[in-house]
């Protein structure tokens, strides 16, 4: 797997500059947005890439390297959860930089949450774009930031008291939302590998 | 057109290998041909190596097919013999085998040479006179 | 060990059926495939290559089924597609390094010093090669891993007569070792009729003929004749005709022509167009 790895880091610093620029700005510096929300956009790093991929077609030749068709998904949520691993060690750092201290255990429990946001967006997205390519990737994730957002709204329009309720539920059962976005990272990697054995080339 | 070096006997052996792809001779037939002919004009020896089928094959951009076949008929008309894992080798020649073979020849071109004679009424002198002729021009 | 051996292999699409081809390359062998466009030839090194997966049949590359633990058979395996698929922002220097973490046997020094044989620049960006330097990027990384057996398909179209007959010779070359094998699809008969020791004929889906190349060439001639003289051959002897304004062509069977015509050599592109011609006529 190490190959398709280092192929989609080459990509990534060749063709996607500008969006590495962004992401480091929006995780370093506060004062261009939350920097922990910036977690939600790295999760569109895999489908990009995937993208490329279709476009050049690169994965006909690397079926007929020594790569298994569940080596070549895999390659992917690896990528990408190296990439939200690092993201997130970024808005750590940034925010010692800015502020001087680490983050609390309030703030560190926000950045997870907002990793596992990232990792649950990517595990809808990528079984999806496997399946039917990356436009149709693409307006899901649209849909998927909607969904959120109005989730966001919802939960916050009860005067905040569905959001508390949220939140006990939470400090109660602080290994539910992880476990959750696991279970779902699991079921995606199934599904993908599935749909991608199945294709013809 | 196909140059074969052979090292042996502390000496290199040019010797050229000619395969026309127009010619109506089979391949394999021509390199037999002229395999042959080196080996009894004395450019090859008794002993002297051949090249391995695959990589004449492959010099003279040909099928390795049809050099394996050469060299089995080579080897059935007794010009060659394999020694397994080392290769194929020259064998040691009957000489008076080789001149009994060409005076067979001789014989067959005489025989046709005789028929057309008389188609067009030339005499053994005539034929006589032509092949003294042709002798010369060949000198 | 044969370097490929395909039982029985059917793969239905649409508009086009790969029918029940069977077909069988021994080791330290050239065999080419010759077929129009769409007669099957990508289809059949897809299925080799598991790509695709046939609807019936088995396909055994190098002795394994390449249905089951095909991962390692394929560190032996090179394989040059109809195109170049590299992603367009990497360089030759960086394919190398993805190679590298990707075969076992990835020898980076043969890899660049075809890179300089072929003139192919080692930092520029895949999308400012041409199409003859993609097909030669190709050809040099299915060379580079030490494999046994090539599978290329078109390796030389869109390459210049110069740059294709270096590249001949390097498959001349690689077939020197009589571990190796290749099988090579191709327009360009000529290519093929140098370097093949087996030619194989796709037409519509079909195998007409798989044969030993020097038996095709000799068992098949070409005869100049009036149209006449063609229809009092006996049967079975004519394998194709073309009729003109001046006289008839045949493809015949050399050995089946009675003594007096005068024959000439056919060349193998000449035995494959009168095999498609008189195929369509025998389904007309």
């Amino acid at each position: 797997m190490k190959g398709l790895l280092l192929k989609d880091f080459y990509i990534l610093i060749k063709q996607m500059k500008l969006v590495l620029l962004l992401i480091m700005l929006f995780a370093l510096l506060p004062q261009f947005s939350y920097t922990t929300f910036v977690l939600v956009y790295v999760s569109v790093i895999p489908v990009t890439l995937l993208a490329y991929d279709e476009r050049s077609k690169w994965n006909k030749l690397a079926l007929t390297m020594p790569y298994t068709r569940s080596e070549i998904v895999l390659s992917k949520y690896v990528f990408g959860i190296l990439f939200i691993g690092s993201a997130a060690l970024l808005v750590f750092i940034g925010n010692y930089i800015y502020t001087g201290v680490f983050m609390d255990v309030s703030e560190l429990k926000e950045l997870l949450l907002f990793s596992c946001i990232s990792i649950a967006t990517v595990s809808l997205l990528l079984p999806v774009v496997f399946k039917f390519g990356v436009e149709k990737g693409r307006i899901l994730f649209i849909l998927i930031t909607v969904f959120f957002s109005a989730l966001l709204a919802f939960i916050s329009s009860d005067n905040g008291a569905l959001f508390d309720k949220f939140t006990l539920f939470t400090e109660q059962y602080p290994f539910f939302i992880p476990l959750f976005t696991a279970v779902l990272l699991a079921l995606s990697i199934l599904t993908s590998v599935s749909i991608y054995i199945k294709k013809d080339f | 057109m196909y140059i074969l070096y052979i090292y042996s006997r502390s000496e290199v052996t040019v010797l050229e290998i000619f395969i026309s792809n127009t010619s109506d001779q089979p391949i394999y037939e021509q390199i037999c041909a002229q395999i042959k002919a080196h080996i009894l004009s004395g450019k090859l020896r008794e002993g002297d190596p051949l090249p391995s089928i695959r990589n004449l094959a492959r010099d003279l951009r040909i099928s390795v097919i049809t050099t394996k076949r050469a060299y089995d008929e080579l080897e059935h008309q007794g010009y060659i013999h394999t020694v397994p894992a080392k290769g194929c080798f020259v064998a040691k020649q009957n000489s008076e085998l080789i001149k009994e073979n060409y005076l067979k020849q001789i014989e067959e071109h005489l025989q046709q040479i005789s028929e057309l004679a008389k188609l067009c009424g030339l005499t053994n002198d005539d034929l006589i006179e032509m092949l003294r002729v042709l002798n010369q021009e060949n000198l | 060990m044969t370097a490929i051996e395909i039982k029985n292999l059917t793969k239905r699409y649409k508009d086009f059926t790969l029918d029940n081809i069977n077909l069988t390359l021994p080791t330290g062998c050239v065999m080419g495939l010759i077929g129009e466009n769409g007669a099957g030839k990508t289809t059949t090194i897809k299925l080799i290559s598991g790509l695709t997966a046939p609807d019936s049949g088995e396909i055994f590359v190098l002795g394994q089924n390449n249905k089951k633990n095909f991962k390692q058979v394929k560190e032996d395996i090179g394989v040059v597609l109809d195109e170049a698929y590299f992603p367009e922002a990497i360089s030759a220097k960086q394919v190398s390094n993805i190679m590298k973490n990707t075969f076992r046997n990835w020898d980076e020094t043969a890899f660049f010093s075809y890179l300089e044989k072929l003139s192919l620049p080692p930092k520029k960006a895949f999308k400012d090669f041409s199409r003859g330097m993609k097909m030669k990027l190709s050809i040099a990384v299915a060379l580079s891993h030490n494999a046994k057996l090539l599978i290329l398909d078109e390796p030389t179209s869109g390459l210049d007569p110069v740059v294709r007959d270096e590249i001949l010779d390097i498959f001349f070359d690689f077939i020197k070792d009589e571990q190796h094998a290749i099988l090579i699809s191709s327009h360009i008969v000529s290519d093929l009729e140098k370097l093949c020791d087996y030619i194989a004929f796709l037409h519509k889906g079909k195998l007409l003929i798989c044969e030993e190349k020097d038996k095709l060439l000799e068992q098949h001639a070409i005869l100049k004749c009036r149209k006449e003289d063609l229809d009092n051959l006996p049967s079975g002897v004519v394998k194709g005709c073309r009729n003109g304004e001046y006289g008839t062509e045949a493809l015949v069977r050399r050995e089946a022509v009675p003594a007096g015509f005068k024959l000439e050599r056919a060349t193998i592109e000449d035995i494959f167009l009168y095999s498609v011609k008189s195929a369509k006529e025998g389904k007309a």
